[in-house]
């Protein structure tokens, strides 16, 4: 379908009051519309103001030392799906993911999983056999242009990559294997930089 | 034409559009929650991409997960189904912003069909005649009880949003208006995130009748006869017959031919439903547009051969309809039975569970749309529909001769379900004359209703 003149996004049914349900109107629909438009334009920052609300997206500049995934997806551009579709090869990416549970002689041992439909990038500060505890961020999966955090369900070892950079994951999905650790206090995650 | 589908719906709808994506050779993906891993059509799917948890919130009706999901799998379009996000406008637009298109009217078009009230001033204002009610939204309750004095008792209270019974309360005197008005504006708010109300004068013995209509974008819109769906319980379909026995031929026809008029002038677009209440002197009244595929659409497929899926994709391809009413021949008679798992005798409490034993009927003039199969477990998140049988033969009397053979052939066990409510149906007489109201059964008692029915017959 080709591209058609972008049009202003609806007002959300809300009052200036900012009960919850606005906010997770706010969040859920409004911003993720707004990021595609920012995206799809050349625009370096986008505001909105309305009914007493006011936003203002501003596009993210890549810098050194950003995880290598996020500079992966184009100069200037922080995030555009159709490009990366074609990047990542969609089919192939998600033939490993089709329906169902994992097997019954599925590996027992625990893993993090995908909080969201995304692109997964793991955390560029992270290698096999760092030792993190339950609740470290081990990574993000990227659900139009918003950012959810991979986590760790327990003390461990990181093990095996078990999605790669960039490639498009489905809730649920394990995407970093932990092992046993043998002592969880030693060691912790750098933080992210950028 | 589109290449990929993403499927944003579950159940039989979802293995519904999925056999128009077949047939139409274009590729169908199929969004699912973890409680629908084993689903009917996430086994037949192209591809399959769990979206969320079992709830709702974070898997169907989650905007952002949806159209993330389409995107991750390289999809050009959603087809939303029915319920979840499919009349939302904000969506529609995402959607769009992301170069995608929603199977369905365009943002703008939903948008100017959000409202109830908004819609029934501005389809009266192209000559379809209103139930009388308030002007605008209630403001407060001294507001709702000068309006409900106005319009005169008993009132009907109504949510602006959302659909299905939920949040409507019909009241007969000041203190009932009172008291409701507190339990309406919480069950709307939490069924639809807002919680105006609006009042109408309540009509005794009504009929529900509605009628299909197909618009394209180009302003060429035809409607495809109407259905009646006055048996209910609680606001709530339970069978759905075309034509309507509670009209005239002619009668329906003038009906038919006002609606589609009416949405053409207003610049409504794609596949919708207008409905109206019919009173005993047989005068209808407008109430609601649903801006999406019903339920109940196979009732009208049966009669006039179209697939109203492929009509929706078609024209959110921006192709032209290609046809005239004239070309639209509505052959014979057609009712559709909802199999929910539901006990009937227990206030319809829903049901779930595994399958155990599952057999659909079949022969002439019968199609039973179901995502069922022996050993599938039946998830206690959702609605309760199992299934829809139609069947449909060349008049009234042998479409519903045909429907008492089908009944007693299908063999569901495992799961309650309401199959001797509508065995118990077709033994009705009110029914059988083509006499049902809407409020008929809430009168009656479902449960009285089902115990005067004779036992179906065992089948092997």
């Amino acid at each position: 379908m080709a591209d058609r003149p972008v049009r202003r996004p609806p007002a959300p049914a809300t009052d200036p009051s900012g009960d919850a349900a606005a906010v997770g109107r706010l969040a859920d629909e409004l911003l993720p519309a707004l990021i595609a438009r920012l995206e799809a334009s050349t625009l370096g920052e986008l505001e909105i103001r309305r009914n007493g609300w006011h936003v203002r997206l501003r596009r993210a500049t890549l810098e050194a030392g950003q995880p290598e995934a996020r500079g992966r997806r184009g100069v200037g551009r922080p995030h555009v799906a159709a490009d990366q579709v074609a990047a990542t090869g969609r089919s192939a990416a998600l033939a490993a993911v089709g329906p169902g549970l994992p097997g019954k002689g599925a590996d027992r041992r625990p893993a993090a999983l995908s909080p969201a439909v995304g692109y997964f990038s793991p955390l560029a500060s992270l290698t096999a056999g760092t030792a993190v505890r339950s609740g470290d961020v081990l990574g993000h999966v990227d659900v139009l242009g918003v950012r959810q955090d991979v986590v760790a369900p327990a003390d461990g070892v990181v093990g095996r990559y078990l999605a790669e950079t960039g490639q498009a994951v489905e809730y649920g999905q394990e995407l970093v294997r932990l092992e046993a650790g043998r002592d969880p206090s030693v060691a912790t995650i750098p933080a992210e930089a950028g | 034409m589109f290449e990929r589908i993403l499927i944003a719906n579950r159940g039989e709808i979802a293995l519904r559009i999925l056999r128009t994506c077949r047939r139409m050779g274009i590729g169908a993906v199929v969004a699912y929650s973890e409680a629908d891993r084993d689903t009917r059509a996430v086994q037949l799917a192209d591809e399959a991409i769990c979206v969320g948890p079992a709830e709702a919130k974070r898997s169907y009706l989650s905007a952002p997960a949806i159209l993330s999901a389409a995107i991750v799998t390289g999809c050009d379009a959603i087809h939303p189904g029915y319920g979840f996000l499919s009349e939302d406008d904000t969506f529609a637009e995402m959607v769009r912003a992301h170069s995608l298109t929603f199977i369905g009217p365009s943002a703008e078009v939903l948008e100017r069909f959000a409202s109830k009230a908004g819609t029934r001033h501005l389809l009266a204002s192209h000559g379809l005649p209103t139930v009388p009610g308030s002007a605008e939204m209630l403001r407060d309750d001294a507001d709702a009880l000068a309006e409900a004095e106005r319009i005169g008792y008993p009132v009907l209270i109504k949510p602006s949003a959302g659909g299905g019974g939920r949040g409507m309360r019909m009241v007969r005197s000041p203190r009932e208006l009172e008291q409701a008005l507190t339990v309406c504006r919480s069950e709307a708010r939490a069924a639809f995130g807002d919680d105006s109300l609006y009042l109408e004068k309540w009509l005794e013995e009504t009929r529900h009748v509605e009628v299909q209509v197909i618009v394209d974008r180009y302003g060429h819109g035809v409607h495809v006869g109407e259905r009646d769906c006055s048996v209910q319980r609680r606001h709530q379909k339970l069978v759905e017959e075309s034509p309507s026995p509670a009209l005239s031929p002619e009668a329906n026809a003038e009906l038919c031919r006002a609606a589609v008029d009416a949405v053409v002038a207003a610049g409504y677009e794609n596949v919708g439903t207008l409905e109206f209440l019919v009173d005993q002197a047989g005068k209808a009244y407008f109430i609601e547009i649903n801006c999406r595929i019903q339920v109940e659409h196979p009732v009208t497929e049966m009669r006039s051969g179209l697939d109203f899926v492929a009509e929706q994709i078609r024209i959110a391809a921006g192709e032209p309809l290609g046809y005239s009413q004239a070309d639209v021949v509505l052959r014979g008679h057609a009712v559709e039975f909802r199999i929910n798992a539901e006990d009937v005798a227990h206030d319809f409490r829903p049901q779930a569970g595994e399958v155990q034993r599952y057999l659909a009927p079949g022969g002439p003039g019968v199609r039973m749309d179901s995502h069922l199969y022996p050993a599938y477990e039946v998830p206690p998140f959702y609605d309760s529909l199992l299934g829809k049988l139609v069947v449909w033969g060349p008049d009234r009397p042998s479409a519903l001769a045909r429907a008492r053979g089908v009944l007693d052939e299908v063999v569901l066990e495992g799961l309650i379900t309401n199959l001797d409510f509508h065995r118990a149906l077709l033994r009705n007489e009110t029914f059988i004359e083509g006499a049902f109201t809407t409020n008929l059964l809430d009168r009656i008692g479902s449960a009285a209703f089902v115990s005067s029915a004779p036992r179906p017959q065992a089948v092997g």
